[in-house]
């Protein structure tokens, strides 16, 4: 079992990737299968950039065991308005700069749901907190 | 295809030679990052305009060996450094994304 915690800072772009980046390096490291990497990487950076660019700031956490992944991600808000519109491929509430970052296009949340097992979003003005799920292959 | 493949006088390298040797295979262009989250496959040659820490952070994740940043955009001294430590070459060109596939295309770089 492996598990671990990450700080995420909002609109800061330049360290935008670390917790992701990291994520990576440990799968890497106990040699699980690119496509899985690859899935686990794209919802990993997706949720953190999420957070970044609309949250008051956050952390992620990181859990390994025999049977899954589960990466969490937690925000102190605004949270998501609308979750059915945010699911909508295309629709963003993203600013200028967040485009100017080559973001915002309305694709996390898609790709998240797309890249994982199971995805589950608990939102209100409070924060947002994300679970997301990969499970292994026995 | 080695990275060196690529070089002629329409791109400047920015990043350290020593990553030229690295290899590619075919290429994605986009100017989203969360398009070439989903689409933009291993060994990829990534061509956009967008020029910031977060296409390096894309990069590194992906696995894409070269980011051709076209149009001239402004390239920051941090891009760089960050591309150097993940071993990533940048090479930047006035050309515009679509000319860059073609001449890609011309010099049989990609099919």
């Amino acid at each position: 079992m492996i598990q671990k915690e990450y700080q995420i800072i909002a609109k800061n772009y330049d360290l935008a990737g670390r917790a992701s980046s990291d994520i990576k390096r440990t799968l890497v490291a106990l040699d699980f299968p690119k496509s899985l990497i690859k899935r686990v990487c794209a919802a990993s950076y997706e949720a953190e950039i999420n957070t970044v660019i609309h949250s008051f700031g956050g952390y992620a956490t990181f859990f390994l065991d025999d049977e899954k992944i589960v990466l969490e991600f937690y925000d102190d808000g605004p949270g998501i308005h609308d979750l059915d519109l945010a699911m909508t491929e295309g629709y963003s509430t993203a600013t200028e700069l967040d485009h100017k970052n080559g973001f915002g296009a309305g694709m996390g949340l898609p790709n998240i749901k797309r890249s994982s097992d199971h995805l589950e979003i608990h939102s209100s003005i409070d924060g947002t907190h994300l679970i997301i799920i990969f499970f292994l292959e026995s | 295809m080695m990275i060196k493949n690529v070089l002629s006088p329409k791109y400047q390298l920015l990043t350290d030679k020593t990553y030229l040797t690295n290899t590619f295979m075919g290429c994605y262009q986009t100017d989203l990052l969360s398009q070439a989250i989903k689409s933009a496959e291993e060994k990829n040659i990534l061509i956009t305009i967008i020029a910031h820490q977060t296409t390096i952070a894309v990069a590194a994740l992906l696995d894409l060996p070269l980011i051709i940043i076209c149009e001239s955009s402004h390239v920051s001294l941090e891009m760089i450094e960050k591309a150097n430590e993940h071993h990533i070459t940048i090479l930047k060109t006035p050309m515009k994304s679509y000319e860059v596939i073609l001449d890609l295309f011309k010099r049989g770089i990609i099919s």
